[in-house]
This record gives C-alpha cells, sequence and structure tokens, in this order.
C-alpha cells in the first residue's frame, strides 16, 4: 500500500509542490524564529508604518514591528495551534470510531447519537464559547479546535473498523485467540492509516483557518503575540495608508492554506483504492 | 413521511436542549461575569460603596442572577420558547427578541445573496466544465474549486478590499448603509462557494450525461440545446440542493467573520460581541438560535431532497 501510494504521489506535480512548500513552511515555522534579526515583539521607532525596504523586508507595523517577523511567529502560532489540535482529534476520533464500530450494539448507538449532536452543533459556537471558558491562549485554542474536530474522523473510522472486522483475516485472528485490543490495534487500524491520514491532512489548515478566524473576532492567541487573523484584522484598519499591512499577512496565509491543501489532495489521490 | 419528520424534529429538540444544556454550564464556569466589571466601574465612579451594591442587586434581580442555576437555566428555555427574552446585559434598551428581530435579516440577506451569486455562477460553469470535459473550461473550474476550498471567504474579503477599495476606490472598506456595502462581502462569501457548487454540478451532470436515455436522445437527432439543457441539466440539478444545505450553513458561520471584518451589524456581531462582554443572556440565545437555524436548514434541504427525487424514501 504504502510503495503503491508514495509511487503514485510522486507523479503528481501540484502535490510534490505543496509537500516541498509545507516542509519549507514547517522549517520556516519552527528554526526561523531562533534566526530572526528582530523579535515579534521588538520596537523600531524609525519604522513605524515603513513599507518593505532592506531593513524590514516586509515593512514594519503601526508600531514598528517587524512585519516579518510577525509572520513567521503567526506562521508558527498556525502551525502549533493546527498540530496539536489535530493530535487530539486523532486521539479522540480513532478511539470513539474504533470503540463504536468494533463493539457494535447499544454503545455504538450511544456514541453515534452524541457524535450526531457535535456534528449538528456549529463547532465554531463551540470553539467561541469553549474559548470564553478556558482563556485565551495558545493551549486552550488547540484544545478547544481539536475538542470540536474530531466528530468526522470518528464517523470515518467507525465505517471502516465496521467493514474490515468482518473480514476472513479478522476471524483467523480470533481463532488464534488474540485478544480484542490485539485485533483492533493490529488487524484493523493498520488498514485504515490510509484514510486517516488523507483526513488529518484535511484537517490542518482547517484547523489553520479556525485559528485565524478566531483572532480575527479577538478570541485568539493575546496580544502582542501575532497571529494571521489578528494580523489581518490589524492591517484592514490602515489598509487605504498602508496596504503593506493587510498585503503580505493575507499572501503567506492564502500560500500556507493552499500547500496544505495541494499536499491534502495528492494524499487522497495516492490512498484513493479506487484507480491505478 | 410523517414518521421521518417527527424523528428528525425529535432529534433537533434533543440536539438544541444539548447545545443550550453545554452553553449554558460552560457560561456559567468562565471566569468572571458582565457584572463584575459592571462592579469594578460603578465603585470606580461613585466611590460609594453601599450605592454600587445596590446596583448590582437591583440588576441581579431584573436579569434573574440571584435564582438557583437551575432556575436561571429553566427561565432562559421559556423566554426563548415564548419568544420573549427580556433585555440583554450589553443593551438593557433593547429586548433580545428585538435584536435579533434586528440583527438576524442582514445576516440572511448576506447570506442569500451570497448563495444566488455563488449558484448563478457556479451552474453555467460547471455545465462548461461537463460538456467541455479536460478542457481549460474544465480545469479552469476545478482550480476555482480547490481556491475556494482552501480560502476562507475573509482571506478573500483582503484580496477583494486591496483589489476595489485601495486599487479603484470603487467601494467603501466597511460600513452597511448603503448598497454599495453589500458589494464586498457578498463577493467575499459567494465566490468561495463558486468552486465547490461547480465541481459538484460537473460530477452530477457528467454522470446524467452517461445515461441511456441522453444516448437515445443524441440518436434520435436532439440538439444541445435539448438533450443536455432539456433532459441531463433537469435531473442533474436534483442533487445540488443537498450541497446548498451545508453551504448555507457554512455560509451563517462565514457571516460571523464577514459581518466583523465589514463591520456590517448582523447576528454573527452580536455574537461576537456577547462572547467577549460575557453578555450571557444574549450569548446563550444567539447559540442556540444560530444552531436551531443550522439545523432547520438541514432539514428543509433533506425534505425538499425527497420531493424532488421520488427515488429517496423517508426513512
Amino acid at each position: 500500500m504504502w510503495v503503491r501510494a508514495w509511487n503514485k504521489f510522486k507523479r503528481n506535480k501540484l502535490a510534490v509542490f505543496g509537500a516541498v512548500f509545507v516542509t519549507l513552511l514547517m522549517l520556516t515555522a519552527f528554526v526561523g524564529p531562533y534566526l530572526l534579526p528582530y523579535g515579534y515583539d521588538q520596537i523600531d521607532y524609525t519604522a513605524v508604518y515603513q513599507g518593505p525596504s532592506v531593513k524590514h523586508i516586509f515593512g514594519a507595523d503601526e508600531l514598528g514591528r517587524d512585519l516579518f517577523s510577525r509572520l513567521v511567529y503567526s506562521l508558527r502560532t498556525a502551525m502549533i495551534v493546527a498540530f496539536g489540535s489535530e493530535a487530539i482529534t486523532l486521539v479522540a476520533g480513532v478511539a470513539i470510531g474504533a470503540i463504536a464500530g468494533y463493539i457494535g450494539g447499544r454503545t455504538d448507538n450511544l456514541l453515534m447519537r452524541f457524535t450526531d449532536i457535535m456534528f449538528a452543533f456549529p463547532s465554531f459556537l463551540f470553539n467561541v464559547m469553549l474559548i470564553a471558558v478556558m482563556g485565551r491562549g495558545l493551549f486552550t485554542i488547540f484544545v478547544a479546535i481539536g475538542l470540536t474536530s474530531w466528530v468526522g474522523l470518528a464517523r470515518l473510522v467507525r465505517a471502516e473498523v465496521l467493514k474490515i472486522k468482518s473480514r476472513e483475516y479478522v476471524e483467523a485472528g480470533h481463532a488464534m485467540g488474540a485478544s480484542n485490543w490485539d485485533i483492533v490495534t493490529r488487524y484493523i487500524l493498520p488498514n485504515v492509516t490510509g484514510p486517516i491520514i488523507v483526513t488529518m491532512s484535511f484537517g490542518v489548515p482547517g484547523a489553520m483557518m479556525t485559528e485565524s478566524a478566531l483572532s480575527l473576532i479577538g478570541m485568539g492567541v493575546a496580544p502582542p503575540a501575532p497571529s494571521f487573523g489578528a494580523l489581518i484584522t490589524a492591517g484592514q484598519r490602515f489598509v487605504l495608508s498602508y496596504p503593506h499591512m493587510l498585503l503580505w499577512p493575507a499572501l503567506v496565509f492564502a500560500f500556507t492554506l493552499l500547500s496544505f491543501t495541494w499536499l491534502g489532495d495528492g494524499l487522497r489521490d495516492a490512498f484513493d483504492p479506487r484507480d491505478n | 413521511m410523517l414518521r421521518f419528520l417527527a424523528k428528525r424534529l425529535g432529534f433537533m429538540l434533543i440536539a438544541l436542549i444539548f447545545v443550550s444544556l453545554l452553553t449554558f454550564t460552560l457560561m456559567h464556569m468562565a471566569p468572571g461575569s458582565f457584572l463584575d466589571a459592571k462592579r469594578i466601574s460603578s465603585g470606580d465612579v461613585s466611590g460609594d460603596e453601599q450605592a454600587s451594591i445596590d446596583v448590582i442587586a437591583e440588576m441581579e434581580k431584573r436579569y434573574g442572577l440571584d435564582q438557583p442555576l437551575w432556575k436561571q437555566y429553566l427561565m432562559y428555555m421559556e423566554g426563548m420558547v415564548a419568544w420573549n427574552m427580556g433585555p440583554s446585559f450589553q443593551f438593557p434598551q433593547m429586548s433580545i427578541e428585538e435584536i435579533i428581530a434586528r440583527a438576524f435579516p442582514v445576516s440572511v440577506t448576506l447570506a442569500v445573496l451570497s448563495v444566488a451569486l455563488s449558484v448563478v455562477i457556479a451552474v453555467p460553469l460547471g455545465i462548461l466544465a461537463a460538456v467541455r470535459q479536460n478542457t481549460w473550461w474544465d480545469y479552469g473550474a476545478m482550480f476555482l474549486s480547490m481556491i475556494g476550498n482552501s480560502i476562507p471567504a475573509y482571506v478573500l474579503a483582503v484580496f477583494l478590499m486591496l483589489l476595489f477599495s485601495l486599487k479603484l476606490h470603487w467601494l467603501p472598506t466597511a460600513g452597511w448603509t448603503e448598497p454599495k456595502h453589500v458589494i464586498m462581502p457578498v463577493l467575499a462569501l459567494g465566490l468561495g462557494s463558486v468552486g465547490g457548487i461547480a465541481r459538484y454540478m460537473r460530477t452530477s451532470l457528467v454522470e446524467a450525461l452517461r445515461q441511456d436515455y441522453i444516448a437515445a436522445a443524441w440518436a434520435k437527432g436532439g440538439t444541445f440545446n435539448k438533450v443536455v439543457l432539456g433532459h441531463a441539466l433537469r435531473n442533474s440539478l436534483i442533487p445540488l440542493v443537498t450541497v446548498l444545505g451545508p453551504q448555507l450553513a457554512r455560509l451563517m458561520v462565514g457571516t460571523v467573520f464577514i459581518e466583523s471584518m465589514f463591520r456590517i451589524p448582523g447576528l454573527g456581531q452580536y455574537f461576537t460581541l456577547a462572547a467577549n462582554t460575557r453578555d450571557f443572556p444574549l450569548l446563550m440565545t444567539s447559540t442556540v438560535f444560530f444552531a436551531f437555524v443550522i439545523m432547520g436548514m438541514n432539514l428543509i434541504v433533506d425534505i425538499a431532497y425527497g420531493f424532488l427525487d421520488p427515488r429517496i424514501r423517508f426513512e
């Protein structure tokens, strides 16, 4: 499965582009902050509102903070939130989906009704309230997003587990006396890896969108820490006089999201069992 | 049909009760309340300890905050069912039903215009992509759909703003007082869904064009207008209804940010304000109302789908 998927992935140009850019963006987000000449809250009074220059390649904001540094830190915030929330999604989604699908019966019914209700609850409203309760911070934001985004994965895992659990080799496992835990983790779940990876790869840009949307309405990371949403809100105030403050955050953010989508599309095609 | 409706309505009711309970619990777990802020500010202004205590006690009584929690919850629910929810913390002169009555039409206008816009662009685009499979039309439509799916409306809004306000000086950057103000928010919300709907339209039309009765229609010497637009399109429009439901729901949430970006006094704006200021009555009611609208829309779409396509049975 892996070899075939990799071969298919390699041939998809857009997907390889996406993978390369995502790697670069991740390096920028996690190594970049140590190489930057300015901190995200470092003020340079001589550069207030300045457009792009040699000193500040993307210009500076209303307090003279370097826009490029702020963007790198925004990227870092977005990545931490996205990967953190995806980790929660993975654990919750796989656990709930696998338990519901494998045990079945009343447990399945109960868990799936709960999932249905969570699905019907507009997750964004839930996010806003969770953050109102837990406070604005990096940690609380990814927990809030993670707690609301496992529903899709849980449904997917349940459906796959239901499909796989009646296969012959699973029966053979039962016959050989494998424990339920072994059956689920070693017989069934490895076969669901593909769909899980695909779902997660679309979850990352989704979580980034939610994070920046939250800071757009003032529920994101607390200032002065930067986030794409906060930069866009700030830039919008000065759009007619200092458009660079709005242009760069929007461009970098859009590009980040697109890279992840290309990667995700490529993975989806690569793991699609239907065609070759 | 009736059984289906009863089942769905029952589920909706349970889900709404769950939403309201969760909202209520979370609200009361949140540190700090609107009255805390009031307490500090009123204490500062008058310097008279007793007076501010009196004010707070008066407010607590007016909003029923001196009642036990379960009673408060029932009060909210009763208010919502009876459409008589009393004043909010933030706007003591206005009742919440007045706020909703004023703000909701604004959000609906935004959402409906955006859906209309995206359908008007997406359906012809999808038809072109299906008829001219694997040409630039097709790739263009698919590319648009990818962009629309991966870039949120508020980022799209930024680019529109840079184009229409900064470069062309055609449109104001924010506001909601003249017709001009409607254009950018609707474009930002609508263009995002064009790709998705076009893609769906393409798939479903391609599917329809492969059917035997289409081959028969061509064989009888049918023209493009007759075969594609007359026979195939009619059947391929039905599945489109299913995407419009989630699309509308997505738009309702999308309006929250677009409203905040363009300073539009819609329901999303009030929801954000309520969450930021701990305005419990307004937060509680706007959350439940939002959830109600979204679930209701999905139900209507499901019912409409059943009517349009007799092969679908209500279960």
